[in-house]
């Protein structure tokens, strides 16, 4: 392509860009607080699509280490992977909540310009963030590089000044919630979101230093990392899904919220002391192998529960919904949830395994399955509740036009996520073995490891579910853009409980 | 030290018995909600015989893992916790949804 | 029909009761816990020796009570041939971490287990057979690390750390940094390894 050719083409995407805009901030069907959680969704599903690239690059290394050698090292590509990943699952989250935010509460949301300003200032910084990721990468052994370039610490890589930028703008997000709730409705739903924000945030405070100490640098680092995906995201999580299931399936607003306490002790007891399971090896006195040990090994329980409860909706509403691509995305955190978090965290949970497993390939079999399962999909299934109200709450069950590629999508994804994290932890169990057990993970065993056939195999069976995934993501994207379009049957209505016997 | 690690051999074994205990669970949970629901005691008869298989996958993963002391208090919690939690949280279902099969008319937007 | 609320053990008030209080219980013990753990791995205390241990030889053995690996502290053994002092040692440390956080090394290796999974773990980094001899591994690491393109060990992965523009004054922070980490007493991980000047032993 010429040049001018290109330019055209990135003039002609701008001004779709700028025509999508228009139209959504003139759509009769959301309210101020749905246009801005519109918003969120958007820069979540490009951010998505941002993690399988470079997810892609990173996996392609593990198979043709000069790929890109010195031009997009590992570390980068990998950086850019996981944290597109955090950053879109959070703007999920805060759509989601803007999203019912006026419906929970029954008024309009306090102070929504600010809202507003927020999404755009916390969009140019991730942008400026990852422009500097890939362009300058890395600093020099100095405090300015951690607050300009990158902070080095695996998944909160964002430089301090971006974190200083997040709180605000976490802050702006707390005062709109806060603010709505006070001056609408407190319902149970809104308590518990509203205190669960707040830990959500206080978190982030204990990833936002520096130690020379790297034992307590990992110990507040856990905090951050494991009480956000195993305790806060799991409620907020709840949250949503609580309020998903009172409108997709009709269910009682009471039993609904009293799930949702049962979900928070469980939850919480279970996992607030299972944050020991990360304080076997970095230093941390031994007696967290004991509290690490039971609590994580409880922490399958809500999750098992989940699925039994669902069973009993099942039975008892026989999953009559106005939104089937919805509702089997919900289907699918269920299980993946309980697959990736439950079954598969439990397998390498107790010191007595996780000495051996620790640091593997085993931890990214977990970690893939477990991201994906618990909060890539049940954000899926919110992106489509909004694409059904966007489009004027039209049909979305059966015999749906081009119906083919919402469940095409999520064939692709599941599969190939699934293929993937079957793929990690064959490598991931002959990396325990070799380099872990036999080797005594010296630097020799680490190669033996690696060069294992079972290992380059694993590799590249990864790539090949690696790039199912992808093409699911790609269809996802092309899907959530026109589904519903041109629907002129409105959405079954659900009348609660009159499905139930 | 206080754990004795999992020998080499039973790699296997302890990740095979761990994931079985976790599934096992779950579907022990399930087929009895399922024969509440649907009634049929084949389905809770099903229900036992998948205990029983749990019951034996705590004990390999247990002895592959070298329990002693006090950790063989998470076998028992296993055992018993697994075995009362089906049914725990079918009552916790059945008395939770219970107002609403009495009520058929109210929304999911009622505000208490 | 009159509303039929549920059993107390099933109802609302009781488990919201009953998270508030799991959950502040939990964070209580949680809080107490990491005071006792703060105390336990400051530098200097019982299981993360202080920086100037960097002027000693540092090795990992079999503890026949713990049945476990754990690091064991020798003889004088000054790095880079310099005897520091308690200050100018953790300053050393301090500048080899920083330099660790900048150049974004735990997004290929692990640190104590932690991080990612593309190159070998660092927890015992200063301990590892790899190096050859004793003596000449200080000047080793540091080559290494300001050219690990030239100085590549990859054995036959073809897999190479690229060249992150370490200054020497950094490599030298860093190998400092390392071989603090690997006094740290990380409860027997990694189990079986053998350090250099272990193999007869
Ligand atoms: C949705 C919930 C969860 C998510 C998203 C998740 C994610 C992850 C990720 C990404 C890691 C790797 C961290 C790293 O980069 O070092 C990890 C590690 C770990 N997870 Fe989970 N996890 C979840 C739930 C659980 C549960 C319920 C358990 C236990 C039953 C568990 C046990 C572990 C353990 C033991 C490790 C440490 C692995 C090692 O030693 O290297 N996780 N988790
Ligand atoms: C196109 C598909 C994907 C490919 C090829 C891919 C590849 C990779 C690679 C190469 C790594 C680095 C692992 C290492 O350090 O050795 C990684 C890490 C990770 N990826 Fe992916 N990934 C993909 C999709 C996803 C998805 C869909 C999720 C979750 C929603 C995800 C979550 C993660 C997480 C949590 C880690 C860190 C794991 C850990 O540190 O233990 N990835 N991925
Ligand atoms: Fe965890």
């Amino acid at each position: 392509m010429t040049l001018q050719a290109y330019q055209k083409k990135a003039a002609n995407c701008w001004a779709g860009c700028k025509q999508r805009h228009t139209e959504l901030m003139a759509n009769p069907h959301l309210s101020g607080g749905q246009k801005l959680a519109v918003h969120y969704f958007t820069v979540a599903m490009v951010l998505f699509m941002a993690q399988l690239l470079f997810g892609l690059l990173a996996g392609l290394q593990f198979i043709f280490p000069s790929f890109l050698y010195e031009i997009l090292d590992f570390n980068v590509n990998r950086m850019v992977h996981i944290n597109a990943m955090v950053v879109w699952m959070l703007y999920g989250f805060l759509g989601s909540v803007y999203w019912f935010l006026e419906e929970e509460s029954g008024v309009e949301i306090v102070g929504l310009k600010w809202g507003q300003l927020a999404f755009w200032i916390l969009t140019g910084a991730v942008t400026v963030v990852v422009l500097v990721y890939l362009l300058i990468q890395i600093g020099s052994g100095t405090d300015t590089s951690l607050w300009l370039i990158n902070e080095g610490r695996e998944y909160i890589e964002a430089p301090r000044w971006a974190d200083i930028g997040i709180v605000v703008v976490v802050l702006t997000f707390f005062y709109n919630v806060a603010a709505t709730f006070a001056k609408g409705k407190w319902s149970g739903i809104a308590g518990v979101l509203t205190l669960d924000l707040v830990a959500l945030a206080g978190l982030y405070l204990a990833g936002m230093f520096y130690v020379t100490n790297i034992s307590i640098d990992q110990y507040w680092w856990w905090w951050v990392i494991h009480l956000w995906v195993e305790a806060t995201w799991e409620v907020l999580v709840g949250c949503i899904m609580a309020w998903s299931l009172m409108k997709l399936l009709g269910v009682r607003r009471k039993v609904v919220q009293t799930w949702l306490y049962i979900e928070v002790a469980l939850m919480f007891g279970s996992g607030i002391l299972g944050l020991g399971h990360h304080y076997f090896w970095i230093g941390t006195p031994e007696y967290w192998f004991t509290i690490g040990g039971f609590f994580s090994a409880l922490e399958p329980i809500p999750l098992v529960a989940m699925v039994v409860h669902s069973i009993y909706d099942a039975g008892a509403h026989r999953f009559k919904n106005s939104n089937h691509p919805a509702l089997a995305w919900i289907i699918a955190h269920a299980f993946g949830n309980f697959l990736g978090a439950g079954v598969w965290g439990f397998m390498h949970t107790l010191p007595q395994i996780n000495l051996y497993t620790h640091g593997t390939q085993w931890s990214a079999s977990h970690g893939h399955l477990a991201f994906f399962g618990a909060y890539a999909t049940i954000n899926i299934a919110f992106f489509y509740l909004a694409a059904q109200q966007a489009r004027g709450k039209v049909w979305m069950g059966g015999e749906l036009a081009n119906g083919w590629r919402w469940k095409t999508a999520a064939v692709l994804l599941n599969l190939g996520v699934m293929g993937m994290t079957v793929a990690l932890l064959i490598a991931g169990y002959e990396q325990s073995f070799i380099e872990r057990a036999v080797e005594g993970s010296t630097w020799a065993g680490y190669f033996a490891a690696q060069n294992h056939p079972w290992f380059m195999q694993a590799m590249v069976w990864r790539m090949v579910f690696g790039l199912m995934t992808a093409a699911g993501g790609g269809l996802l994207f092309w899907d959530l853009l026109e589904i519903g379009k041109g629907e002129q049957r409105p959405a079954a209505v659900i009348d609660s409980e009159a499905v139930a016997q | 030290m206080l754990i004795e690690p999992v020998a080499l051999s039973d790699f296997f074994l302890s990740f095979f018995s761990a994931a079985l205990i976790i599934l096992l669970a779950t579907v022990y949970a399930a087929l009895y909600a399922w024969s509440k629901i649907s009634g049929h005691r084949k389905f809770e008869f099903a229900a036992w015989l998948i205990y029983a298989a749990l019951l034996i996958c705590v004990g390999v993963f247990s002895y592959v893992n070298h329990f002693n002391d006090y950790w063989l208090l998470l076998s028992l919690l296993m055992v018993l916790g697994y075995g009362w939690m089906p049914r725990f949280i079918w009552k916790l279902c059945a008395a939770t949804h219970d107002a609403d099969t009495h009520h058929s008319h109210q929304s999911g937007d009622h505000h208490d | 029909m009159t509303e039929q609320s549920p059993p107390r053990w099933a109802s609302e008030t009781f488990w919201k009761k009953t998270a508030i209080w799991v959950t502040g219980g939990s964070f209580v013990l949680l809080v107490i816990l990491s005071f006792d753990s703060m105390k336990q791995i400051s530098a200097g205390g019982p299981r993360v020796p202080a920086y100037s241990v960097i002027n000693k030889d540092i090795s990992y053995r079999f503890d026949k009570a713990k049945q476990r690996y754990q690091p064991t502290i020798g003889e004088d053994a000054p790095l880079f041939g310099k005897t520091l002092s308690e200050e100018e040692a953790e300053k050393l440390v301090d500048h080899g971490k920083k330099t660790v956080q900048a150049k974004n090394c735990m997004n290929c290796h692990t640190l104590l287990g932690n991080g990612a999974y593309y190159a070998p773990d660092l927890t015992k980094a200063w301990l590892d057979q790899g190096w050859g001899a004793k003596e000449s591994r200080e000047q080793m690491m540091v080559n290494f690390l300001l050219d690990p393109e030239k100085n590549a060990r990859t054995y036959g992965s073809n897999r190479k750390m690229p060249n992150l523009d370490i200054t020497p004054p950094e490599a030298e922070a860093i190998v400092a940094f390392l071989k603090w980490m690997s006094s740290i007493d990380t409860n027997g991980f990694p189990h079986n390894f053998i350090a250099l000047g272990e193999e007869d032993k």
